[in-house]
């Protein structure tokens, strides 16, 4: 395996209890080069959260082979997974994912206190992050009392302190309105300029155009759809 | 460094609920020492009673009218007849009295009982220094702890032999005592009351000048044998049941309703003290149940509110577990200042009365049981929301549809 990610046969299988086992991914095969930016569309339910989730260490796979700069082994534990949560990947959600009642420098601050940078050092880095993403003056007002491009914004910053090689944007303007919309997307399209690899799941065709290769998933299934590159 | 530090922030933004469970903490362990302590205590007097073999005999206390204004040879009289119609009673091995003196100088004065006669030779206290001479080693004397404010063990004092016979004689016996020990307080029996329904609190008691004695020789040789007391211990033949002998004795003596086997002493005392003992059980109950209440309320509530900023965490680089212990963390912290602060109040406190005239004393065990009972609060308080919250993925709080 020579790519940068590499999913080989990856399933999963939901088993709720009492109900039905739901098959979320079925076979699926992808392999990512440094620094591509793929857009993997698909209706609701298909299976595109679940295998963001997969690649973004937040859950196992039932099966198959995962490859992320090393093989991934099945039985890793979560404080492993979190490791690598940590040092190799950068969310951005939909709804943001910030803890509301703290302020932007404090959300932004969490992956840095994961990874046991000192005090001194993180406060250097988020005030450099700040000024480039143009958000200094959010830094000390809760998530709260924001709007939903500057919250949008705060998740890119909390996404990308920690300097992650991986970028993975579930929906990230799904909850934006047009004008902010734009915005967001020109700061995943300058993150993708500066050699960050980025894999966005999205309804949005805007969006998906931003990307070096296309791919829809249907029913768990990922196929090729286009290709910009 | 990273989890420490979110746990002082979570700690710090749950303050005032973090203030509330080491309160009820600290008055649970209070109230878990106090009942142990309680236990102990209470227990106490019917355990040195049993130990010494007093609740295997029989103990009759002559109470005629106006035994107070008997005069002293009249009550020696008494006591003798007494023994005599006792001592003639088929089942009785034998009938001694208890027997006390004074001994006093200037500076000194105790009132000394012999525990020289068989019934109380095994009659033992916890001593806070000192040792217990052997039964044949007279002019030895056991003190209560007061006394170890005047004097040391190994002290000889002379000191004058005072009773009804020598309290009116120009020159009294002389006699040169040795101070082999202190009680544990000052708690030993005495012979002061007597009543229909006596029991073992009546007799061993809180005596701060009451000491006691295997024998006492005078300076000339002469052995001195005290003052009859108005008790008498009656020791039955072996295989005689013992309340066939009390209902004999009960015809045979003259104060009828003063006959009392040693099952009779301990059983009334522990029905006068089952009260006590279940108020301070259910007030420990009610500790535990508010302490418990509030845990369960507080981690639950944390739980909720929190799910999101755990998710938060999650995905910034923490692990599910170590997510939900964080959140948790604060509520143990809680419990843990709250017990180690009563344990050290506690601790503090020996020697003072708390609560229903108990006495602190701290002992070993008790640590060890408080912290049991604690830790069955805090692991059933907790632990079912850590493995709910475990299992449960904080992955749906980022779907979708």
């Amino acid at each position: 395996m020579s790519a940068y990610i590499e999913l080989k046969d990856i399933c999963k299988t939901y088993r709720p209890y009492r109900q039905v086992p739901v098959e979320a991914l079925r076979g699926v095969d992808l392999s990512v080069e440094k620094g591509e930016m793929i857009a993997i569309t698909g209706v609701s339910g298909s299976g595109k959260s679940t295998l963001l989730h997969i690649m973004g260490f937040l859950d196992h796979p039932s099966g198959g082979t995962l490859f992320f700069e090393r093989p991934i082994s099945a039985k890793m534990n979560d404080r492993e997974m979190a490791r690598l949560r940590n040092q190799k990947v950068g969310f951005v959600l939909q709804d943001f994912a910030l803890v509301p009642y703290r302020t932007a420098y404090e959300n932004i601050e969490l992956p840095l206190i994961f990874s046991r940078v000192p005090r001194k050092e993180r406060k250097k880095r988020i005030d450099a992050l700040c000024e480039k993403l143009a958000i200094p003056e959010l830094k000390r007002r809760k998530v709260s009392q924001m709007s939903g491009g500057q919250k949008q914004r705060v998740a890119i910053a909390r996404a990308l302190i920690n300097d992650p090689e991986l970028i993975l944007a579930d929906e990230p303007t799904g909850a934006l309105d047009r004008k902010t919309k734009l915005e967001t997307l020109e700061l995943i399209r300058q993150i993708h300029k500066e050699g960050k690899t980025v894999i966005v799941v999205t309804h949005d065709s805007e969006v998906a155009e931003l990307a070096d290769r296309r791919m829809i998933i249907q029913d768990g299934v990922l196929k090729n759809e286009a290709t910009n590159a | 460094m990273s989890k420490a530090s979110l746990f002082c922030k979570t700690l710090y933004r749950d303050l005032p609920q973090f203030l509330i469970l080491s309160v009820l903490t600290f008055f649970l362990t209070m109230m878990c020492l106090s009942v142990l302590c309680g236990i102990d205590q209470t227990t106490y007097l019917p355990r040195i009673f049993r130990a010494s073999g007093l609740e295997n005999k029989i103990t009759y206390t002559l109470m005629e009218p106006f035994l107070y204004d008997y005069p002293p040879d009249i009550h020696k009289t008494e006591m003798d007849t007494e023994l005599l119609s006792i001592q003639s009673v088929p089942g009785v091995a034998s009938a001694e009295p208890g027997r006390t003196c004074w001994l006093q100088n200037e500076k000194f004065a105790v009132q000394l009982l012999f525990y020289d006669i068989s019934a109380l030779q095994s009659l033992k206290y916890p001593l806070s220094e000192g040792y217990y001479p052997n039964p044949d080693e007279p002019n030895r004397m056991i003190l209560p702890q007061e006394y170890s404010r005047i004097c040391q063990v190994g002290d000889t004092i002379n000191l004058f032999y005072v009773t009804d016979e020598t309290a009116f004689l120009k020159e009294q016996p002389s006699v040169k005592v040795y101070i082999a020990g202190f009680l544990k307080g000052n708690v030993s029996l005495s012979f002061g009351t007597t009543s229909p329904n006596l029991q073992v609190a009546n007799m061993i008691t809180a005596n701060p000048n009451i000491g006691f004695t295997y024998g006492l020789i005078d300076e000339n040789g002469n052995r001195l044998y005290g003052d009859y007391s108005n008790y008498i211990f009656i020791t039955p033949e072996e295989g005689v049941d013992l309340e066939v002998l009390s209902n004999k004795l009960t015809e045979i003596v003259r104060s009828k309703s003063h006959v009392h086997t040693g099952d009779q002493l301990v059983d009334r005392y522990l029905n006068e003290i089952s009260k006590t003992v279940s108020e301070l059980f259910v007030l420990l109950l009610s500790f535990f149940c508010l302490g418990f209440a509030v845990l369960i309320a507080g981690t639950f509530l944390a739980l909720v509110n929190k799910r999101k900023e755990m998710a938060v965490w999650f995905i910034s680089g923490l692990s599910w577990k170590d997510a939900i212990f964080i959140v948790m963390a604060p509520k143990m912290f809680a419990a843990l200042i709250g017990y180690w602060t009563a344990l050290y109040t506690f601790v503090r406190l020996e020697g003072i009365e708390v609560a229903y005239s108990l006495i602190a004393d701290f002992r070993w065990s008790y640590l060890l049981i408080s912290l049991g009972v604690i830790g069955i609060m805090v692991l059933i308080g907790v632990l079912p929301f850590y493995m709910t919250s475990v299992r449960k993925s904080p992955l749906d709080l980022f779907r979708k549809d």
